[in-house]
């Protein structure tokens, strides 16, 4: 049934597509809009997993402390909690402190915000469910995850207060050395599939996932990517018991709404990524592309908030140190060893 | 450590110390109490040449202070500072080392021992802060409990409160 | 780090690269409402100075007007974490001063309650230190532990933190029944619990590396600021007041004391697990030993202590709590001096903190065991 409804749509996107191709105007307007429409989609999908995301986070770390998390807002297991939340947080005063930096202070969790959301082009959901299959899509991936440094520093700069500052730096100095081990174990799975695009490197994994060929490479990927979602081990941007909030320690209402559901799509997107490198995308038997795409994705999640809810956070200085002095060279013998098994094979 | 005894391994070690201290200090005047505990009266002038004298008495060093605390002997027109000192980590010597100064407020003033004891830093300035003694020789002679703009020092026997009594808000303070 | 005893305030100059960071009052982190003012350099920090007198609510000028029994709901109030060790510090100090002769049972039952408080204050200690490290899971599990201690001080005295259970002469109230086996049960679950969270921190690679080496503070410096408790121990001098200098009925217990190397903050964190396993031990002796007798003896109506002097010490959670009490023969004191471990301790933050980075002073305050009502008072 839900085979026939998609073919006849896709029949009716084909004679659309070949209606359109006749005129310039109507084949861009025909491709705009078809864009639009699925960036809208991707936009309704982050959102709604975001919430989704924010309430398996109360939920899951309420039972590993032995608590049971939000239980009355929706009976049952507080399902309404998340649309309460973000209504409280709506419906706050927008509150500018009078010392701020106003453009950089408005301006940053806009910036972190879109760098989240820039990450849902690529990312592969099904057969031929992605936004745009672009050629050099690791690429774009990798320019895409650093917009969110400039944000931070937007956001601590702007605030004008010594705390932001610190958090703010700590962050920036995190993100930029996390970000050379990472790329450089996601080149190692570039080399292994032969391709930058991220449809192309799921099909590449159609015999093999990549994490049973480069379990070293997912192991630097996995710490890198704890520092690119600030996340404890790692989340010295925000830390909370030290620096109360860190860089958006000034921010309230709307504006902590942004930052705080970045960081949920965040994680959403880079745990996709992390799937499509190295845990076969959308592959797998009897069940639609979608559903597994689904399962593995939140699989992943649940392992980084597993870990998130155990681990105590590390020192700036351990952090740098452990990025600089065993991550990189990791990844640099991971990327070495991974080209000569493809010059060799 | 034998904890069985101690107060008759106090009296041994208090003994000690007041032999020690009749001979080099002749100003001071020594008590030695049933439980071992051995009091110093000392005037100020022998305040820390006394202390250094404890703090490397033989055997057993008086190199701990527990307590430093003021008392206000309204009557005599006295303070008096009591320093609770042990030895560390066989707390058989025992010694209150006291000092006396005048009460009046600018008078009151004794020879700062942060020099022989560092933990005395934090206790002098509460003595300060609660009794106006100024400690000569104190590193951070600022007060620590109270407010810097405080006036007065409470524990005082003759201490008036000189804020102004607390206003009550009303409803009218947050209409604009 | 070069080892020093001097005494150094923050210098009021600040240099180019240097900024003052101020970590107030109301912070998530501090145990409290103390403030600290620390002079960074980037991260290293080059000056630490706490404030305090926030929560000062001149206890000890109160005491002055209050008859002796009726100062020991007072004494609940300064170190809230382990309140039945403060009353027990102020009511041997009395006892003493007054040559008042406590049964036998009354000193078995305060042993009983101190070590039990001594447990729900190092399990605090606990679940703060992994918050305050960015683990938040353990705070969880060791308030779940601490539930059990609360219920049985419910039991006992009817409240669940300030208890007012010790009186002058002895203790308010006799076990109730069912008292015993819930201890005894305690006693069951708790060593597989300090295992696991033992497990949680002492194996746990970014916790060594978070502790190992930060505060170092060796056993002249200790002496020397008149650090108490696990922080004097954790620098290698073996001294403890409830072995050394013995009170209450801890005379005829036989316990470990363990002792650290480094004084750092992992060697408080060994210091005080030690200590959970050998507060276990003493409730089981304390429970299997309890001789039969009264609780309370009839303290007369109207108490006044004789004219003179005393100081008396208690071994506390946080360290050694002093009460000099100064008597003119009155029904109130004269002037009743509480030496609070935690006020002492944080003058040694300084020494602590310098040269480290802003995260270690974290972590220095959650291995301190600070608390701000003592620091106050």
């Amino acid at each position: 049934m839900l085979t026939q409804l998609g073919d006849y749509l896709q029949r009716l996107f084909d004679q659309v597509h070949l209606a359109a191709s006749g005129s310039p105007f109507w084949h861009g307007a025909f491709s705009l809009g078809w864009g639009l429409a699925k960036f809208v989609a991707v936009i309704l999908f982050m959102i709604l997993n975001t919430l989704i995301l924010v309430w398996l986070e109360r939920k899951l770390s309420a039972r590993i402390q032995t608590r049971l998390g939000p239980m009355r807002t929706g009976r049952p297991h507080g399902w309404l909690q998340l649309i309460a939340d973000t209504l409280k947080l709506l419906s706050k005063e927008d509150v500018v402190p009078r010392a701020v930096d106003r453009p950089l202070f408005i301006i940053a969790p806009v910036v972190v915000f879109s760098s989240s959301i820039l990450i849902y082009v690529v990312v592969p959901m099904g057969g031929r469910a992605i936004v745009a299959d672009l050629d050099i899509g690791m690429l774009y991936l990798a320019a895409a995850t650093s917009f969110t440094i400039i944000g931070l520093l937007m956001a601590g700069w702007g605030s004008n207060s010594k705390w932001s500052l610190l958090g703010a730096m700590r962050g920036a100095a995190m993100l930029i050395s996390y970000e050379v081990p990472m790329v450089i174990s996601v080149i190692a799975v570039v080399m292994l599939s032969g391709t930058l695009s991220t449809n192309g490197i799921v099909a590449a994994q159609s015999h093999l996932w990549h994490v049973l060929v480069q379990p070293l490479g997912f192991l630097v990927f996995l710490a890198a990517l704890f520092a690119e979602l600030n996340r404890v081990p790692f989340d010295l941007a925000e830390a909370e018991s030290e620096l109360v909030a860190g860089f958006n320690v000034e921010y309230s209402g709307l504006r902590f709404a942004f930052f705080f559901l970045a960081e949920y799509t965040n994680l959403l997107a880079l745990a996709a990524i992390g799937v499509t490198l190295y845990f076969g995308g959308w592959q797998g038997p009897w069940l639609p592309p979608f559903a597994w795409f689904l399962i593995k994705t939140y699989a992943f999640v649940m392992l980084v908030m597993w870990i998130r809810w155990t681990l105590p956070r590390v020192r700036v200085d351990q952090l740098l140190a452990f990025g600089w002095k065993v991550l990189l060279p990791v990844s640099l013998v991971n990327l070495l060893a991974t080209g000569l098994y493809v010059l060799l094979a | 450590m034998n904890a069985t005894n101690l107060p008759a391994r106090r009296t041994v070690a208090g003994e000690a110390i007041q032999n020690l201290l009749a001979s080099r200090v002749p100003s001071a005047r020594t008590t030695l109490r049933p439980d071992g505990e051995l009091e110093v009266r000392v005037p100020a002038t022998a305040l820390v040449a006394t202390a250094r004298l404890l703090a490397a008495a033989e055997p057993l060093a008086l190199n701990y202070l527990s307590c430093v605390s003021g008392v206000d002997w309204l009557e005599r027109g006295r303070i008096e500072v009591v320093y609770t000192l042990h030895s560390m980590p066989d707390p058989a010597a025992k010694v209150s080392l006291r000092v006396e100064t005048d009460r009046e407020l600018g008078r009151a003033g004794v020879p700062s021992l942060t020099s022989v004891w560092p933990t005395a830093g934090y206790q002098e300035r509460e003595v300060f802060d609660l009794f106006g003694v100024k400690f000569e020789g104190h590193p951070d002679p600022r007060r620590i409990l109270l407010g810097e703009s405080f006036v007065g020092h409470p524990l005082r026997k003759d201490f008036v409160d000189q804020r102004p009594p607390h206003r009550r808000v009303t409803r009218e303070d947050y209409q604009p | 780090m070069t080892e020093t005893t001097e005494f150094r305030p923050v210098p009021s100059d600040l240099g180019e690269h240097e900024l003052l960071v101020n970590m107030g009052p109301s912070h998530p982190s501090t145990h409290g409402v103390l403030r600290v003012v620390l002079r960074v350099d980037g991260e290293k920090i080059v000056g630490t100075e706490p404030d305090v007198g926030f929560l000062h609510r001149c206890i000890e000028k109160i005491c002055e007007g209050w008859t002796y029994p009726q100062i020991v709901p007072l004494t609940d109030r300064t170190d809230y974490l382990s309140p039945m060790t403060c009353e027990l510090a102020y009511v041997t100090a009395v006892e003493k001063m007054a040559g008042i002769e406590v049964p036998e049972r009354a000193h078995w039952l305060r042993v009983l309650m101190a070590e039990l408080q001594r447990i729900a204050s190092h399990l605090v200690w606990f679940g703060s230190l992994g918050n305050d490290l960015g683990a938040t899971s353990p705070f969880i599990y060791a308030l779940r532990e601490r539930e059990h201690v609360m219920d049985l001080f419910e039991a006992i005295s009817g409240a669940r933190l300030t208890y007012s259970y010790m009186r002058i002469g002895g203790v308010r109230k006799d076990l109730v029944p069912g008292f015993a086996d819930k201890a005894r049960a305690f006693l069951k679950l708790m060593p597989g619990r300090i295992r696991e969270y033992e497990n949680l921190f002492m194996k746990n690679a970014i916790f060594l590396a978070r502790s190992k080496g930060v505060g170092k503070f060796s056993a002249h410096q200790a002496i020397a600021y008149g650090a108490s408790g696990p922080v004097l121990r954790a620098s290698g001098v073996d001294f403890d007041i409830r072995r050394d200098e013995p009170y209450a009925a801890y005379a005829r217990f036989k316990f470990d004391v363990p002792l650290g190397e480094n004084g750092d903050v992992y060697d408080r964190a060994v210091c005080r697990f030690g200590e959970l396993r050998a507060s276990l031990d003493i409730i089981g002796q304390a429970l299997d030993g309890l001789p039969e007798g009264d609780v309370l003896v009839k303290a007369p109506k109207v108490l006044k202590l004789p004219a003179g002097d005393a100081y008396s010490r208690v071994e506390s959670p946080r360290g050694e709590v002093g009460l000099y009490i100064v008597s003119d023969g009155g029904t109130s004191p004269y002037r009743l001096k509480w030496r609070a471990p935690s006020f002492v301790h944080l003058e040694s933050l300084a020494l602590m903190c310098d040269g480290y980075m802003v995260a270690d002073v974290v972590a220095n305050i959650a291995a301190l065991d600070i608390v701000l009502g003592e620091v106050d008072r």
